[in-house]
């Protein structure tokens, strides 16, 4: 996450915590059906130690398996773009910008900056408990711990993209298919993210990394 | 299609009628890029006489391959070709790219390539989103400095297009005027900013969301990675060592840091034979994402050789740089042709003044072995003058607007210019000014001159500076000279590739033509998949025992992208297929032998700077250099012209017809 990023993160939480909207309000998810938009804003969940409670019996819903992350390396980084194009080949195949699962921001008139930009993959997912379709939509990968999106499953409602705390959200959407898309940390590729085996070695080395879930910190 | 978008775009100015081809038409015999570029132009001026530069009827045509847009390794180039109006005494047909994303967003946006003719009746640009081809006002940009032009542009049509624009310097029909894209991308050689210009053409800004189809997706991906480690150990540019970055690389208002320049690559701009030091501690405000000013690219370096070389002073260095490209000027015509041709009359004593001024230049220049010194000693104050008085086209700026070679007729200096400009292009590479590689490595270069539309280093570099910095007893890479023999046989099919180094007059000329050949053939490859010519052929490796590189790479890329399942062979005469084509429109533009050979006398009069070596062009050994060359492509040896046999054997028919109507 870019300085930025985790600022603007930050300082939602806070905003929100100012607020007093305190215990996460449980998303309306039920069996399979789409529900009704909620307000966004009213769904935040704003504590990181809190986590989802089941709308049907209240209670607290566990908070999901920890993920993997890439993480970025901005000393390291060529700027080549390279995972953007590999990233949206593998999960399309077909290279593109806009399908890419890695968001790309670019300056370069006023500031120097080309840098790829990622999912975290949040402790605490708020793609997550937005989703209508909880664990038929968007689902928690068992092996990598990876906030995944099912696009046979998915509604298109776009509930994920707008709980995404980071800016620019780093949930897609295929305007064709009419479906949410988001990393997987290429879950179901031999080798693991091809973002990662892309990156430019040249310099300091790649500037992209896996840490798996229990690496992390 | 997989790995192009399947359609051109043809927009004529003149009346804002807009027309698609289909690329189907041209590939993948023209595989993409300048290649397709060279046979739509030929089909574009099929019945009709050859425009001259800037007439309305000349085709500037933005070309791309099928490797554009996708993660292949130096894809993200886009070529553009037209009557280069920077060429004398006339403006042969040649290239010049430029890396950066436009190449990838012109096909997001629909495209393959984006032909231009006609000339808009007043200021414009053309916008090109998701197929959606808009011809607009560009008056209120008219008379901006490039970089301002993008900013407002991006404005209008948000940050993720990507533009290529002229400054001033295109507007006013400069021959040296570039087309700029980013900060300092630019298609510099052949001064097609300056047909920009003739069309009242601004800009062209293109954006989409179209997707490029690969054919074979997880065979790309392993190519990538293969050939992006292969890279290091083995690239054209420099030793193949790579400068690893320090966390000191960027900080805060300042930087070091070395940063993209094309899409999918960043490989360049982490080599080490540049000049790192002369980029610490400069204000970010100077420098950009694609190629640094001042950094270790010629393209954009200008100021340090064209003043006082003074590498320390990076302030003035890089606002003089920026300046010329906000212009919109060739900075390596800038400081390595028409600078060397005003030294060269100054020592003279044939050139005493320039803009009012009283010249006080570097007598020891312009070339001075075995250090590269040869800056030419202009004031800052002079050079920002001159630089602006070209681009406005006032006083003196005005003479040589036109270019070195028109520059010297009208100051009577005619007998001056042979000695640094020929076809209109200064020195590059052929070891006199600058560039002291050894001989015979010159003696390719010659040959790759004389029978080019272009310097001698159009997408050439791989022939002979890769060498020259990759054996170890010329430029302190890994390679031992002796092993070349290896690399010669397996690469190019002979020992004698690089043989007679030193003094050996017979060995120096043999099989040179055998050489030239292939890399022009491997250089129409580059242009056309598009990749890097810094980074490709990977003739040479220090991964192998033998040393012999991965010199298929790119083949493999263009499979895996296009589904294809070609051998070199085939992508080799694919590559021939262009060269043809573009002999041939030379030769509709009035080329012939004598053309060729007028390169000679730079090589017979200037020596090399390598003492104990062959210094001069042999007249004799060369004219039979020559003559095998054209023996071994299938042109006649009196004219030059491609024979109607080779071309037939090509499938070239329709351009034999033509050729001799």
């Amino acid at each position: 996450m870019s300085e930025e990023d985790k600022e603007k993160a930050l300082s939602r939480r806070r905003f929100l915590q100012g607020l007093g909207t305190g215990a996460a309000v449980g998303v309306a998810a039920t069996s399979g059906i789409a529900t009704v938009l909620k307000p966004p804003a009213a769904e935040k969940t704003t504590t990181v130690t809190v986590s989802q409670t089941s709308s049907v019996s209240g209670a607290p819903l566990p908070k999901p398996q920890r993920s993997g992350v890439i993480e970025y390396s901005h000393e390291k980084c060529v700027g080549c773009e390279r995972c953007v194009l590999a990233c949206a080949l593998v999960h399309e195949g077909a290279a593109s910008i806009n399908l890419s699962r890695i968001m790309w921001r670019e300056e370069y008139i006023k500031e120097r900056i080309q840098e790829p930009m990622f999912c975290r993959q949040c402790d605490d997912p708020e793609c997550y408990w937005a989703c209508p379709k909880r664990d038929q939509a968007l689902c928690i990968d068992k092996s990598t711990g990876a906030r995944y999106i099912n696009a046979d499953e998915c509604v298109g409602c776009q509930s994920c993209i707008r709980a995404c705390p980071l800016t620019p959200s780093r949930i897609g959407f295929d305007p064709q298919r009419k479906v949410s898309f988001k990393c997987d940390l290429c879950k179901d590729r031999q080798g693991g993210p091809v973002c990662v085996e892309v990156c430019s070695e040249a310099g300091a080395g790649k500037a992209l990394t896996l840490v798996t879930s229990v690496e992390r910190k | 299609m997989n790995g192009w978008m399947g359609k051109i775009l043809r927009v004529d100015l003149s009346d804002g009628e807009i027309g698609e081809i289909d690329t189907e038409k041209y590939v993948p015999e023209f595989i993409g890029g300048y290649g397709m570029a060279l046979k739509l132009m030929w089909d574009e001026l099929s019945g009709k006489p050859v425009p001259k530069e800037f007439d309305p009827e000349a085709p500037l045509i933005f070309s791309t391959g099928p490797l554009a847009g996708t993660p292949a390794p130096s894809s993200g180039r886009t070529e553009v070709a037209c009557m280069a109006p920077q060429s004398y005494p006339i403006c042969w047909v040649t290239d010049s790219g430029f890396g950066g994303d436009f190449a990838m967003k012109m096909k997001l946006a629909g495209y393959d390539a984006i032909m231009f003719v006609g000339r808009s009746d007043r200021p414009s640009y053309v916008y090109v989103h998701d197929g959606d081809v808009e011809l607009l006002d560009g008056s209120s940009l008219w008379g901006l400095y490039t970089i301002k032009t993008q900013q407002l542009l991006m404005r209008k049509h948000g940050a993720d297009c990507a533009i290529a624009t002229i400054g001033p310097a295109g507007e006013n029909l400069v021959r040296l005027a570039v087309i700029l894209t980013k900060t300092e991308n630019v298609a510099g050689q052949g001064g097609f900013g300056a047909v920009m210009g003739s069309k009242n053409l601004k800009a062209v800004v293109v954006k989409g969301s179209e997707r490029v189809r690969v054919a074979r997706p997880d065979v790309l991906i392993e190519e990538v990675k293969k050939i992006a480690s292969e890279l290091p150990k083995g690239c054209p540019k420099g030793t193949g060592v790579l400068r690893p970055l320090s966390d000191s690389d960027r900080r805060g208002r300042y930087t070091t840091r070395k940063h993209s320049g094309c899409t999918s690559c960043g490989e360049c701009m982490m080599n080490t034979d540049a000049f790192p030091d002369y980029y610490e501690g400069v204000q970010q405000r100077w420098t950009g994402t694609g190629m640094i000013s001042g950094d270790m690219h010629c393209v954009g370096r200008s100021a340090p050789l064209l003043l006082d070389n003074d590498w320390d002073d990076k302030e003035e260095a890089f606002e003089f740089n920026k300046l010329a490209d906000m212009l919109g000027l060739n900075h390596w015509e800038l400081f390595a042709g028409m600078n060397w041709f005003i030294q060269n009359c100054y020592n003279d004593g044939r050139l005493t003044e320039l803009m009012g001024e009283k010249l006080t230049l570097n007598k020891s220049g312009p070339a001075v072995f075995p250090k590269s010194q040869a800056w030419t000693g202009f004031t800052q104050s002079l050079a920002a003058k001159f630089i602006r008085a070209i681009a406005y086209r006032i006083g003196d700026g005005d003479v040589f607007a036109e270019g070195s070679p028109r520059a010297a007729e009208k100051l009577g200096l005619k007998d001056m210019v042979w000695r640094t400009h020929k076809h209109g292009y200064g020195p590059h590479w052929d070891g006199r000014y600058l560039h002291f590689i050894s001989y015979p490595l010159w003696v390719i270069s010659a040959l790759l001159w004389a029978t080019w539309g272009r310097d001698p280093f159009n997408s050439t570099h791989c022939a002979v500076e890769g060498y020259y910095n990759a054996v170890r007893e010329w430029g302190r890479g890994p390679v031992p000279y002796s092993q070349l023999k290896v690399i010669g046989q397996k690469v190019y099919g002979t020992e004698d590739a690089f043989s007679g180094w030193g003094n050996d007059l017979e060995l120096g000329y043999k099989d040179k033509e055998i050489v030239a050949i292939y890399h022009q053939h491997r250089s129409m490859m580059k242009t056309s998949l598009p990749v890097c010519d810094w980074m490709f052929p990977m003739t040479w490796t220090t991964a192998t025992p033998d040393m012999v590189g991965d010199y298929e790479a790119e083949v493999r890329l263009f499979n895996a992208v296009t589904g294809n399942s070609w051998t070199l062979e085939e992508m080799l005469t694919s590559a021939e297929r262009c060269v043809n084509v573009l002999r041939a429109l030379h030769v509709r533009q009035g080329r012939t032998r004598k053309d060729d050979e007028s390169v000679t006398d730079y090589f017979k009069e200037q020596p090399s700077m390598h003492r104990n070596e062959i210094q001069t062009l042999d007249l004799s050994r060369f004219s039979a250099l020559l003559d095998r060359y054209y023996e071994r492509r299938g042109w006649d040896k009196r004219t030059g012209a491609p024979t109607r046999e080779k071309l037939e054997s090509l499938g070239l028919k329709d351009v034999a017809s033509e050729l001799e109507t």
